[in-house]
């Protein structure tokens, strides 16, 4: 192979691209099956049992949509920052909720965070668009 | 087997293998303009070629009355007609005279045949300029892009756009190379079909005449393919017959449209855009991110070697024409004020130059092999990463991201919207008939409009139940919900709707596509 350099590097560039691949397709280990879950969502629960807070809670990344039935029916959850244009819509709270070190959708770049707290393999950040943090 | 064989061997093959995949791309919301425009522009040929058949003189006179003309030509006259002739062409012989297939595949027969088309085009590109190995490879990467499958087979200008920009690169290079009356004939009709398909022909009409000065062609060169382009605008113009009349107005018409296009959201790093339009970075962050990393990496290759290397100036001018187009084709839509949405599809024939680099790219590799099985082999495997996305993500091809950006979590991960074009998922229509066997109401959200003409045309063909209707969601059995960002209104209705049964989900890599929700039967049941 040292003689083909090109060629060798094709195939570590092809090793790279079916290990991404392969990597984009693995396995998920579903949201509500993950230690923490349960706290979580009952730590949650009486923070927002008040059906006119401005408060969601976003399960995260969408492919964790799965998990969005295990949730209490009264919180107000989805899997998508609401919008309103190019930035998240004002005054809002948003309970993202994740597995930890998911980073954060690209929609709350700018949104400040108010607080973060962890219960086993699950994350739980409170972003806000109408406080600071 | 000579060049010429192995093109028509490619392209036959390309027609075969879209002919028989036309069900892995769903209907776009596109069908509803183009499929009725491609049917009355056809009947009008086939009324007029009869006419003319028949010696009848006022038939004729009458075809080309104004009142005949507008009439024909005024299904959306927003665009001009060459691929909807196509369509028209191909909807006449395979549904109205043979009844072979349904109206929107026989329509999608005409695009397919136009890609069929650009991929011999793109093969005897390659091989003229560069060798069969990597004439094989450009087709291969071009071939292994899974959104540019979605287009092969859509019933949209896209693909035709894309196939007559190929054949606009491949004449302006012969006539060129040889100045004859023939081939500036050919070339000129060749820029009139192009033209009278979409916009982005002039665009890439731009990119031909930079690509001439760059290659220091003779004035003489320069002056004739210049005289070619303006010939194919009259050509262009011809063949539109809604220009006929009131021509001042309808230009105009047709210039306003363009530039104060309605707007259309897209979902884009996390922003929605709608009033606003996305960053310049767009369609440049889209082509990248839609395309397979080896193919990526070796146009980049591919570019490199055009500009940096001392290479074959047959290849080296072949190079620098498809970076040219893929950058005039790109940039012209980051230029302020152009509007951009729906992914890849208003750049997409970038993705065919961009293939043809990446053809280019693997010069060093076919220099360092030179035993023929190991070239097959190298080439299969560079293949493999865009094959497996082909496989992977069929039937959900606009989801596709390459597995560099995460694929479809990847897109989703980073602020992307992971379809658009209000796709008639063929599973739509069977779970609903599984569910619905004594029919019933449906609501589809976010964007219920595009489905409601999905259910007429389903129903026409038998697909699905007759008693199945859309309706208000207040009133709807059961709520198809596409998870769409784009949509304001998605991240409430899911809200709404996430207590209730999930019946049905179509996902890809987890990242759910859309859901089917039992109102009747709330989780907690």
């Amino acid at each position: 192979m040292s003689a083909k350099p090109h060629t060798f590097a094709a195939i570590v560039l092809l090793f790279i691209s079916l290990w991404s691949f392969a990597n984009s397709f693995a396995p998920l280990r579903p949201l509500h099956t993950s230690p923490g879950f349960e706290e979580a969502t009952n730590f949650l629960a009486p923070r927002l049992s008040d059906p006119k807070s401005p408060a969601w809670v976003m399960v995260w990344p969408p492919e964790q949509n799965p998990s969005l039935p295990h949730l209490p029916a009264s919180l107000r959850a989805t899997d998508a920052v609401p919008m309103q244009g190019t930035s998240p819509r004002p005054s809002i709270d948003v309970w993202l909720l994740s597995p930890a070190k998911s980073p954060a959708p690209p929609e709350l770049d700018e949104t400040p965070q108010i607080s973060s707290y962890r219960f086993g393999d699950v994350e739980l950040r409170l972003y806000s668009t109408g406080r600071a943090p | 087997m000579g060049q010429f064989r192995h093109t028509l061997f490619v392209a036959a093959a390309a027609l075969c293998l879209g002919a028989f995949t036309l069900d892995l791309s769903p209907w776009s919301d596109d069908a509803r303009f183009y499929v009725p425009a491609a049917r009355s522009y056809a009947q009008w040929f086939a009324d007029a070629g009869s006419a003319l058949v028949h010696a009848d003189v006022e038939a004729l006179s009458r075809s080309f009355s104004q009142d005949a003309l507008d009439t024909a030509f005024k299904p959306n006259h927003e665009h001009p007609p060459f691929a909807k002739y196509l369509m028209g062409a191909s909807y006449l012989v395979f549904h109205q005279a043979l009844g072979l297939v349904d109206p929107v595949s026989a329509c999608r027969l005409g695009v397919v045949g136009l890609w069929a088309m650009a991929i011999g085009l793109i093969f005897l590109l390659v091989a003229s300029h560069a060798s069969l190995f990597r004439a094989y490879a450009s087709v291969g990467f071009f071939l292994c892009m899974p959104r540019l499958f979605f287009h092969a087979h859509a019933e949209t200008l896209d693909m035709p756009v894309l196939a007559m920009i190929v054949a606009c690169a491949f004449a302006a290079i012969k006539l060129c190379e040889k100045l004859t009356p023939w081939r500036f004939a050919a070339t000129s009709a060749v820029f009139g079909c192009a033209l009278a398909t979409k916009l982005n022909v002039p665009f890439a009409l731009v990119a031909i005449g930079l690509w001439a000065l760059w290659e220091r062609q003779p004035r003489r060169t320069v002056a004739v393919l210049g005289a070619s382009m303006v010939l194919g605008v009259l050509i262009s113009f011809a063949m539109w017959p809604w220009m006929y009349f009131d021509t001042a107005q309808r230009l105009a018409e047709y210039i306003t449209f363009h530039t104060r296009h309605y707007p259309i959201a897209m979902y884009y790093l996390g922003g929605l855009y709608k009033s606003t339009l996305p960053p310049w970075h767009a369609p440049w962050v889209m082509a990248a991110v839609t395309i397979p990393l080896t193919t990526l990496a070796f146009a980049a290759v591919g570019i490199w070697r055009t500009t940096r290397c001392a290479i074959d100036p047959g290849e080296r001018s072949l190079g620098r024409l498809a970076l040219l187009i893929t950058v005039v084709q790109i940039g012209a839509l980051s230029l302020p004020n152009v509007p951009v949405y729906g992914g890849e599809k208003l750049f997409l024939p970038a993705f065919a130059f961009i293939a043809i680099l990446a053809g280019l790219g693997l010069g060093k590799i076919q220099e360092e092999l030179t035993n023929a099985s190991a070239r097959v082999a190298i080439l299969a495997l560079l293949l493999a990463p865009g094959f497996l996305g082909l496989v992977a993500y069929r039937g959900s091809y606009l989801s596709y991201f390459g597995e560099w950006f995460g694929g479809a979590r990847g897109g989703a991960q980073a602020g992307m919207e992971n379809q658009y074009y209000d796709l008639a998922y063929p599973d739509i229509a069977s779970v609903l008939n599984e569910k619905l066997p004594n029919g019933g109401c449906v609501a589809v959200l976010p964007n219920p409009r595009e489905y409601n003409s999905y259910f007429e045309r389903w129903q026409r063909l038998g697909v699905l139940g007759p008693d199945i209707n859309p309706c208000p969601p207040e009133q709807a059995r059961f709520v198809v919900l596409t998870h769409e960002r784009r949509w304001p209104t998605y991240p409430e209705l899911l809200a709404r709707y996430r207590n209730n049964t999930v019946v049905y989900q179509r996902k890809i890599a987890g990242v759910p596509l859309f859901s089917v929700f039992d109102t009747a039967r709330n989780r907690a049941e």
